[in-house]
């Protein structure tokens, strides 16, 4: 027993040892990103040609749920032991920028005569890859909001599609005449539309803004912006074309836009092959362009690769870089996942136009790219967003009008940028 | 002469028990060793370090920065989150430590009047205290649906219109309450077992005085158990303040209007989303320092209403 005891022991240490000292001398990258089961696919098998190309570097991914990969890349890098490379999201972006988590990468894009930044869209690279007018991120893709309408939906109410010429008033009377009790419970089972995920497409378009130009100071208190606020509002509480949180709090909107129960919704380009494609069943959709307020604007964002600035092989983490934002990665996850490309070359290759799916005017994504506007370049931004949701949301229960809303949260916003520099 | 030599050999013999004393405290210490190390290690130079990160700006990734009282100042002064967050859980512990100690205390004494099932129900009763917090929250998210959860239908039997519960920032709040409730089976077994130690000969004597079951509770039980329900009372104060679980599966960001930021979500969300860890740092003493207050003062006026069997 004891002589089995010592071999198993010993067995334990060899193993240890033969660990330590692998005869393997290539370099580990470790690259974080999220995405869902047919993402994971796509870059297993680019990371995969990627090793084909550059024998002397192993790459690992680890897949992490998007709402935890900002945790994770604080928290690990304050350990001490970040990954070398990671996908990052537009909506915290600056604030990793600001606390320098992120290698600067403007000398490694001078250097290199195979990067050609220009063949990115500006809207982008400024938008979230650029930092203080400093480059720390590539962007890989955009993610910018669109209506999907249900056309099945239309051609029964005998309502023409929605399309440039749409603002605002054209869009709340589609949605009335959409709006309807079907089964005659006296509950509203069909409604015309629902709010954007994000309230601030709607201060853009009434030409508001969230803060000054020079991001010192919070500016939802102007009418410009608690006025488009209300208008949103109001599409639940006053015309009631739009559900309410009872409603959507048990399946949410996209649930219903699927089940055939809401005329117009608006999102990414990527729902439609994530979600729409498994879930639609009995109706046609397609897309068009997001109506316009006082201008046209919708809010745009999207990931970015960035190399950590602790890394040990910032040169082979920079390569890996380049390959998960060049063209050959872009056009497979545009193919397999309608991912709008970041690189224009990629874009008006026909490699996202040109798929043979819906929706059919795919076209209106890339239109709506010079109309999207980012969330503010700060470092406190998710404090921020989550501090006026938060009031918000009683304004979009209707307990309270988005001006009080606007003027209450203001001040809490200015002391948040006060102090976070 | 022999005064002397008695006041010598008491020297000698307190010398002798001195150094018997000394050996004695050392073997002492010797056996608390891996507890004072371990509290040490695991209590007390957190706490130290934490006092001391209180007093800077830190966000784990830039080198701290010595602010002084900085933190406290601005929590004091300007932090809306920080007297909402006080606000919530305060209003929490009022709702929730009443009902539960009430609840807790009734159900132990009916549980100790030898029915029969007791054994079945003890277990019933006592299961949601021992369950994994986070799943029985996310069944309780599921009870508490407003369109089609089990609660609002069950209320629909009672002609009660459906509530929003978490959905809505005037019903976030008792949704947490009523949940809080289910858990009441530990508090329960604690009160059973003070329920059992008090002695039959005293509901006998009260008996044969001609005393009904009113009268035997107030003035038997109650006094018998006071020592059970301070024990109670304090804890439910530490952990009614305390609750983070619940409040951070089910609103995560804090509820509409933030009428779900519990303290301990807040200080959660600055240390851990935020990264401020000196600021959340504050957070945690100033918990730490109204807890204690409450306490102290808890323990200051019990003795007007504990009574102690042995100390008589």
């Amino acid at each position: 027993m004891r002589a089995a005891v010592t071999a198993v022991i010993i067995l334990i240490l060899l193993s240890a040892v033969g660990c330590s000292s692998r005869k393997d001398d290539r370099i580990n990258l470790i690259i974080t990103a999220w995405g869902n089961e047919r993402e994971e696919k796509t870059l297993r098998s680019l990371i995969a040609e990627f090793a084909k190309t550059h024998p002397k570097i192993r790459v690992e991914l680890q897949m992490i749920p998007h709402a935890r990969v900002f945790d994770k890349l604080m928290i690990s890098t304050a350990g001490g032991r970040p990954p070398d490379v990671s996908r990052v999201s537009s909506l915290w972006f600056h604030t990793c920028a600001e606390k320098e988590l992120f290698e600067r990468l403007d000398n490694y894009v001078n250097s290199d005569k195979t990067f050609d930044i220009d063949d990115f869209y500006q809207e982008a690279v400024v938008g979230w890859g650029k930092h203080s007018g400093r480059l720390y991120a590539i962007p890989t893709d955009i993610d910018v909001y669109a209506m999907y309408f249900n056309r099945t939906m239309f051609d029964k109410a005998g309502i023409p599609y929605p399309d440039w010429s749409w603002d605002w008033k054209d869009y709340l009377s589609a949605a009335k005449k959409l709006t309807k009790d079907t089964n005659g419970d006296g509950k509203i089972d069909q409604w015309g539309t629902s709010l954007d995920q994000f309230w601030q497409s709607y201060i853009y378009q009434n030409g508001g803004s969230i803060l000054s130009p020079d991001l010192k100071k919070c500016t939802l208190n102007e009418p410009r912006a608690w006025q488009a606020l209300q208008w949103m509002c109001d599409l639940i509480n006053r015309e009631k074309v739009a559900p309410g949180a009872e409603e959507t709090a048990q399946i949410g909107t996209r649930k219903l836009f699927t089940a055939g129960r809401l005329g117009m919704f608006i999102s990414g380009s990527w729902d439609a092959e994530l979600n729409f494609k498994d879930q639609i069943k009995n109706f046609e959709y397609d897309a068009a362009p997001l109506p316009k307020g006082k201008i046209r604007a919708t809010f745009i964002g999207g990931g970015a690769y960035a190399i950590l600035s602790r890394s040990k092989h910032k040169q082979e983490a920079w390569e890996l870089v380049k390959w998960m934002t060049g063209k050959e990665y872009q056009s497979r996850a545009a193919i397999d996942s309608q991912i709008i490309p970041s690189r224009k070359s990629v874009a008006k290759s026909g490699a996202f136009l040109k798929l043979k799916k819906p929706p059919k005017n795919r076209a209106v994504f890339l239109e709506m790219i010079k109309y999207g506007r980012t969330l503010p370049p700060v470092a406190c931004a998710q404090e921020m967003n989550e501090v006026i949701s938060a009031e918000l949301a009683l304004a979009i229960l209707g307990k309270e009008s988005t001006k009080t809303a606007c003027e209450k949260v203001t001040p809490k916003v200015n002391q948040l940028l006060k102090y976070s520099e | 002469m022999k005064l002397e030599s008695s006041q010598k050999t008491k020297k000698k013999a307190d010398a002798r028990y001195s150094n018997l004393a000394k050996k004695e405290a050392l073997q002492g210490y010797i056996f608390i060793t891996p507890w004072v190390a371990g509290f040490i290690a695991f209590a007390l130079f957190p706490m130290i370090f934490s006092f001391l990160i209180s007093l800077t700006k830190w966000d784990m990734i830039k080198p701290a920065q010595f602010i002084g009282f900085e933190n406290y100042s601005r929590i004091f002064t300007e932090d809306f989150r920080f007297r909402q967050a006080l606000w919530v859980t305060a209003r929490y512990a009022a709702l929730s430590l009443p009902l539960g100690m009430a609840g807790s205390l009734i159900l132990a004494v009916m549980l100790n009047m030898n029915l029969r099932g007791t054994r079945l129900f003890r277990t019933i009763f006592y299961m949601p205290a021992i369950l994994p917090s986070v799943a029985v929250t996310m069944l309780w998210l599921w009870i508490l649906k407003p369109r089609d959860g089990v609660l609002n239908y069950l209320l629909g039997f009672l002609h009660i219109s459906p509530k929003p519960w978490i959905s809505d920032p005037n019903w976030a709040l008792p949704s947490f309450v009523i949940m809080s409730l289910w858990g009441i089976g530990g508090g329960m077994i604690i009160y059973l077992a003070g329920l059992q130690s008090i002695p039959q000969e005293l509901y006998e004597a009260a008996e044969i005085d001609g005393a009904g079951a009113w009268v035997k509770f107030r003035r038997i039980t109650l006094p018998m158990i006071s020592p059970t329900i301070l024990f109670n009372l304090v804890m439910g104060i530490i952990g009614s303040f305390q609750v983070f679980t619940a409040s951070f599966v089910m609103t995560p960001n804090g509820g509409p209007g933030y009428s779900t930021l519990f303290y301990v979500l807040y200080l959660y969300q600055k240390a851990f989303r935020y990264l401020q860890m000196g600021y959340a740092s504050a957070l945690a003493w100033i918990l730490f320092v109204i807890i204690l207050g409450l306490t102290l003062m808890i323990l200051r006026t019990s003795n007007r209403w504990v009574y102690y069997e042995s100390a008589e």
